[in-house]
C-alpha cells in the first residue's frame, strides 16, 4: 500500500486527537486570565509586525537637543534616552527583536527536540542510548554558559543569538518527545499504520506527532519567554544584539546606568518586559491545565 | 439493648462538587453490640465505606455528614469536635484498610507506625509502646517482631504487611475495629489467614464491623449482616438467616453472584445493570431498575425497613407484605455479562 | 546510557552496592567532563583568532613586569602557540586540568585560572547558598499552607502572587528593587560586596524567584502526598494536624523536593551571573561574562569545566541524599537523572 492519505485505521484516532484539542481549547477559554494574556500577546505581536508604521520615530533617531527627556515632553510620549532616542519607538522595535529571537530560538529548539526525541524514541537501542548520552552531557552544561560561549564564538547577530539560545534549550523538550513516542508507539493506531506499510518517518509525523502536540505546546509557551529572557540577559552582560538594533536587554542595560538620575529609562522597558513575561506564564499555566486537567 | 456499643441512626453523608450533590449515604441505620461482628455488604459505590468513615469524619474535605446520630458508648460521635474525635480515633475505634501497601507510610519503619498512636493517646511511653507493638505483632502471627519493627513496609510480603496493619490497629486495644475490605487485595490463602485473625479477635470479645462486597468473606465470622444499596440498608439480618433465605431481591442477587471461599464450581449469576447514579437517585426503590420483581409501585414508592422476623428487617414492600418470601433465584434474569464490581 | 559494563574486572572486587554505584557514577562524571571539555574546546577553536593572537592583543593592557610578562608569554607559547596543533593544545590543557592547573588567564595574566576560581567561586556560592536557604525557609511553610488549604483563599492568593515572581527573571526583580530602594527611597546602595546592606538586594532578587518555584513544587508534592491512603490511615489512628502533616506528609513530600533543590542550587551558582553583573559582585559569573567579552579562552574553559563539575557533584550529592531519605530506593538500580 502506498503512503496512506487517510486510512480507515487512523480516522477515528485523528478524530479523537481533534476532540482532545477541542476539549483543551474549551478548558483554556474558561481561564479568563489566560485568555486576556493571549489577547495581550497577540497585540504585542501585531505591534512588532507593524512596528515601522506604529512607532512615531525611528529606533536610532537621535535628538541631542532632547536628552533623557521626561514623560510626554517635546512630543516624546515616554521621553527619550541618554542620546535622545524616543523610548516608545525603541520599545516598539525591541518587540520586533524579541519576536525574531523568540520565534527563531524556539524553531531551532523545537526542530532539534522533535528530530532527536523522535529518532531516539523510535529507533531505540544504540541510537537511543547515544542520543540520551548526548542529552545527559548537555544537561550538565549550564545553559547560560553554553549560550554565552556560542555567542562569543559565533558573534552577536540576531541569527547567531537565536541559534545559540535554541541549541542550548532543546534538551528537556527532546526528552519529552521521546517519552511521548515511547508512550504512543505501542498504541493500536500506530500498530495499524505500521501494518499498512507506513515507514518510520511517516508514522512519526502522521500518527505520533499530532497526538503529542499538547505537551509540545506547553513546552513552547514556556520556551518563548525563556528565549526572550535569555536574550535580554545576554544584552545585560553586554553580549546581546549589536547596537543600534534595539532590544529590551540593551535598553535595560543602558537604563541601568542612569537609574538614579533618570529612572524612566529603565521603568518603561522593564515594565513592559515584566508584563509580557507574566502574560506568557499565564498562557503557559492555562495551557498546562487545559491539556492536563488532573489538579 | 444494654450492650449496644454503636448505634447509628439515620446517617446522611453528602459530597458536593460544583453544583452536583452526591448523596453517598442516605439514611443509614445500624447497631453493633459488644463482642459482635457485623458485616456491611454491598457493591462498590453503595456507600458502605463512607457509611463507617463518616462516623469518625474520615471522609474527603468536600464531604459532609449532614444528618444523623451515631452513639458510641453513649457519646454521639457526630456531635463531637475534630479534637474530641481525635481522642477516639485509633484508641477506641481502629481502622484496618484494604491495601496495607498504600495504607502504611512507605518511608517510616513499622516501629514508628505501630507505636506513634499509642504515644499520641497517652496509652504508653516510648519503651512500653514498643513492648505493646511487639505483643500486637505476635498476636497476629508476625514472626520475629523485633526484626520487623526495624523494617519498612516494602520489605514485608503482602500478607505480612496486612498483618502489620492489623497489629497497628490492635496495639491500642480498641473496643471496635472497622475493617474496610481487609482481604480484597490478597489472594485466597492469605484472605483466609487474615479472616482467621479477625475471627479470633471477635472470639476474644472485640466488636468488629467488616465492610466487604463479598458475602463469602462476610459469612466467615460475622454474626449479622447489613446489605446496603444506594446509600441505605435494604436488609438487616442475622448472617445465617440471610444465607439460608435472603429476603430482599438485591440480597438474593448478591448471594447468587458470590463465590464461596474455598468452594468453586457453583454457577455465578451476576446482577444485571449498574448501581444508580448517586447524584440522581431514583424516586422509588433505588433497586427497581435492576430488580426482576419490580412493579410500578416500586418505582414510585420509597421503601423503608420493615421487620419481617427476629432481628431482621427488609426494605421491600413485596417481602414485608408477605407477597413473596425469599425471592427465587432470579430465573428471569438475563445473561447480562455485567460483572459484579470486584471492589 | 553510558555506564560501566558489569563485567568490568575493576568492579568485580567491589561487591558493595553503594561502592559500585558510586564508582559507576564517578566514571560517568569523568566521561561527561571530558565531553564538556571537548565541546567547549572545539567551539572556542572555531572562534575567530587563536589563543595566542588574542593574548598578544590583550597582554599590553596588563600590569606585569617585563620579566613576568615574558614568563607568561613563554607559558602561552608552549600551551597554545601557533605551531602547536589543536589536539596537542587540548591535551596540554587537559593534562593541566587533571592536576587542577588551567594556566594563566589572558585578561589577568598575573593570575592563574584556578586562582580566579578560588577567589570568585566562594562569592557566587555564598550568594546562591544564602538565597536558596532563605527561599527554602520561606517556601516550605508557604507550600504547606497552600496545600493544606487546597482550593481555599489561603491556597490561591499566595499562589497567584507567586506567579508574578515566577514569571519575572531575577535580573528584572533586581532592577525593580533598585528602582524602589535605591532610587525612590534611597535606602540601599546599588553596588558593592560584601556588606550586609549591599547584599540585601542581590539576595532578595535571587530568592524571590526561587520562593515561587520551590513553594509551587512543595505545594503540588504535598497535595499528592495528602491524597495517599497512609495519610488517611494516620488520621484514623488519631493523628492531629501536626503529626499527620509534619510527621507523615511533609517528610514524604520533601524527598522529591530534595531532588530539585540540589540541581536548582547548582544552577543558581552559575546563574547568578546577571545578578553579579548588575550589582558588581566579584563572583565567578562576573568573571565568566568578562572572559566571554574579552575572549579569555583559558578562563572560559576552566570555569565551564568547573561549573559542570559543580553541577554533577551536586546531582550526585542529591542522589545520595535521596537514596538515604527514601528507604525504598537502594543502590542496586543505577538511577539516571
Amino acid at each position: 500500500m502506498a503512503a496512506v492519505a487517510a486510512t480507515p485505521a487512523d480516522l477515528p484516532e485523528a478524530a479523537k486527537a481533534r476532540g482532545q484539542y477541542a476539549r483543551a481549547w474549551d478548558r483554556f477559554k474558561r481561564n479568563r486570565l489566560a485568555l486576556v494574556s493571549l489577547v495581550f500577546v497577540a497585540l504585542l505581536v501585531l505591534v512588532a509586525i507593524f512596528a515601522p508604521l506604529i512607532a512615531p520615530y525611528g529606533y536610532d533617531e537621535t535628538n541631542y537637543a532632547a536628552i533623557r527627556a521626561g514623560f510626554n515632553t517635546d512630543g516624546y510620549l515616554l521621553g527619550t534616552d541618554q542620546i535622545g532616542r524616543d523610548i516608545l519607538s525603541r520599545m516598539i522595535f525591541s518587540l520586533r527583536t524579541a519576536l525574531i529571537i523568540a520565534i527563531g530560538a524556539e524553531a531551532v529548539a523545537m526542530f532539534l527536540a522533535i528530530v532527536i526525541g523522535m529518532t531516539a524514541g523510535y529507533m531505540g537501542g544504540r541510537v537511543d542510548q547515544w542520543l540520551m548520552a548526548l542529552t545527559d552531557i548537555l544537561f550538565v552544561f549550564p545553559s547560560y554558559l553554553l549560550i554565552i560561549i556560542l555567542v562569543t564564538v559565533f558573534g552577536r547577530s540576531e541569527l547567531t543569538i537565536f541559534v545559540a539560545i535554541g541549541i542550548s534549550s532543546w534538551v528537556g523538550t527532546a526528552r519529552l518527545v521521546r517519552a511521548e513516542v515511547l508512550r504512543l508507539r505501542v498504541r493500536e493506531f500506530v500498530e495499524a499504520g505500521k501494518a499498512m506499510g507506513a515507514n518510520g518517518p511517516t508514522i512519526a509525523l502522521r500518527y505520533i506527532l499530532p497526538n503529542s502536540l499538547g505537551p509540545l505546546l506547553v513546552a513552547l509557551s514556556f520556551g518563548i519567554p525563556g528565549a526572550i529572557i535569555a536574550e535580554a540577559g545576554l544584552a545585560l552582560l553586554g553580549l546581546g544584539v549589536q547596537p543600534p538594533t534595539p532590544s529590551w536587554g540593551t535598553m535595560i542595560q543602558e537604563g541601568q546606568q542612569w537609574v538614579l538620575v533618570s529612572p524612566h529609562l529603565l521603568i518603561w522597558p522593564t515594565g513592559l518586559f515584566a508584563l509580557t513575561m507574566l502574560a506568557f506564564t499565564w498562557i503557559g499555566d492555562g495551557l498546562r491545565d487545559a491539556f492536563d486537567p488532573q489538579e | 439493648m444494654a450492650d449496644v456499643i454503636l448505634d447509628v441512626q439515620n446517617l446522611h453523608t453528602e459530597f458536593r462538587r460544583n453544583k452536583t450533590v452526591v448523596r453517598a449515604v442516605n439514611g443509614l441505620s445500624y447497631q453493633v453490640r459488644a463482642g459482635e461482628a457485623v458485616a456491611i455488604v454491598g457493591e462498590s459505590g453503595s456507600g458502605k465505606s463512607v457509611g463507617v468513615r463518616s462516623l469518625l469524619r474520615l471522609i474527603p474535605a468536600h464531604g459532609d455528614v449532614v444528618q444523623g446520630k451515631a452513639h458510641f458508648k453513649g457519646i454521639d460521635l457526630l456531635a463531637l469536635s475534630e479534637k474530641q474525635l481525635r481522642t477516639i480515633r485509633g484508641k477506641d475505634i481502629s481502622f484496618v484498610f484494604q491495601d496495607a501497601m498504600t495504607a502504611l507510610n512507605p518511608t517510616m519503619t513499622l516501629k514508628r507506625q505501630l507505636t506513634e498512636h499509642l504515644i499520641w493517646h497517652g496509652l504508653a511511653n516510648k519503651e512500653t509502646a514498643t513492648q505493646r507493638a511487639i505483643e500486637a505483632m505476635t498476636d497476629v502471627g508476625l514472626d520475629r517482631p523485633e526484626v520487623r519493627l526495624r523494617q519498612y513496609p516494602f520489605q514485608l510480603s503482602g500478607g505480612m504487611r496486612q498483618r502489620a496493619m492489623i497489629a497497628m490497629a490492635m496495639a491500642s486495644r480498641p473496643s471496635l475495629l472497622i475493617a474496610d475490605e481487609p482481604t480484597t487485595a490478597l489472594d485466597v490463602t492469605l484472605q483466609r489467614q487474615i479472616l482467621d485473625i479477625l475471627k479470633q479477635k471477635k472470639q476474644e470479645g472485640m466488636s468488629i464491623i467488616l465492610i466487604t462486597h463479598d458475602l463469602g468473606v462476610a459469612r466467615y465470622f460475622c454474626d449479622r449482616v447489613i446489605v446496603m444499596y444506594a446509600g441505605k440498608a435494604v436488609e438487616r439480618a442475622p448472617m445465617a438467616d440471610l444465607l439460608a433465605e435472603p429476603a430482599h431481591p438485591y440480597s438474593t442477587g448478591l448471594l447468587d453472584s458470590t463465590l464461596e471461599i474455598g468452594m468453586s464450581g457453583q454457577e455465578l449469576r451476576p446482577i444485571p445493570g449498574n448501581p444508580p447514579n448517586m447524584a440522581a437517585i431514583p424516586a422509588g426503590c433505588p433497586f427497581a431498575p435492576r430488580c426482576p420483581l419490580a412493579e410500578e409501585r416500586c418505582r414510585v414508592e420509597p421503601q423503608r425497613l420493615e421487620p419481617i422476623g427476629p432481628g431482621r428487617d427488609v426494605a421491600c414492600w413485596k417481602v414485608s407484605e408477605g407477597l413473596t418470601t425469599a425471592t427465587p433465584a432470579a430465573a428471569a434474569q438475563g445473561t447480562h455479562t455485567t460483572e459484579m464490581a470486584r471492589r | 546510557m553510558v555506564t560501566i559494563p558489569a563485567q568490568n574486572p575493576l568492579l568485580a572486587f567491589t561487591t558493595q552496592p553503594m561502592v559500585r554505584y558510586l564508582a559507576a557514577r564517578l566514571v560517568r562524571m569523568i566521561f561527561s567532563l571530558v565531553a564538556v571539555s571537548i565541546i567547549t574546546f572545539v567551539l572556542l577553536q572555531m572562534a575567530p583568532g587563536n589563543f595566542a593572537d588574542i593574548q598578544r592583543v590583550t597582554s599590553g593592557a596588563s600590569e606585569l613586569s617585563p620579566a613576568q610578562a615574558s614568563e607568561v608569554i613563554g607559558e602561552f607559547q608552549t600551551r597554545y602557540g601557533d605551531d602547536v596543533p589543536a589536539w596537542k593544545q587540548y591535551l596540554k590543557f587537559m593534562k593541566g586540568a587533571i592536576v587542577w592547573d588551567f594556566g594563566p588567564s589572558y585578561k589577568y595574566p598575573n593570575l592563574t585560572v584556578q586562582e580566579i576560581i578560588a577567589d570568585a567561586f566562594p562569592v557566587s556560592a555564598t550568594l546562591a547558598l544564602i538565597s536558596v536557604a532563605i527561599a527554602v525557609v520561606i517556601a516550605i511553610p508557604l507550600g504547606v499552607l497552600a496545600a493544606v488549604n487546597h482550593n481555599r483563599s489561603a491556597d490561591y492568593i499566595p499562589m497567584f502572587l507567586l506567579t508574578i515572581s515566577r514569571a519575572i527573571p531575577s535580573y528584572l526583580i533586581a532592577l525593580f528593587l533598585i528602582l524602589l530602594f535605591s532610587r525612590q527611597l534611597g535606602w540601599l546602595p546599588t553596588r558593592g560586596w560584601p556588606g550586609l546592606k549591599e547584599s540585601i538586594m542581590p539576595v532578595a532578587a535571587l530568592s524571590v524567584g526561587s520562593i515561587a518555584i520551590l513553594a509551587r513544587y512543595i505545594r503540588s508534592s504535598m497535595l499528592e502526598t495528602l491524597r495517599q491512603d497512609y495519610i488517611m490511615a494516620a488520621r484514623a489512628k488519631g493523628g492531629g494536624f501536626r503529626p499527620v502533616v509534619f510527621g507523615h506528609a511533609l517528610r514524604n513530600s520533601l524527598i522529591p523536593f530534595v531532588t530539585i533543590v540540589g540541581p536548582y542550587l547548582a544552577g543558581l551558582m552559575t546563574g547568578t551571573v546577571f545578578i553579579e553583573s548588575i550589582f558588581g559582585i566579584p563572583g565567578l559569573g562576573l568573571y565568566f561574562a568578562d572572559a566571554a567579552r574579552s575572549r579569555d579562552m583559558p578562563l572560559l574553559m576552566g570555569s565551564t569545566l568547573f561549573f559542570a563539575l559543580i553541577l554533577m557533584t551536586m546531582n550526585l550529592f542529591v542522589d545520595l541524599i535521596y537514596r538515604m531519605l527514601d528507604p525504598r530506593i537502594g543502590f542496586e538500580t543505577s538511577g539516571r537523572r
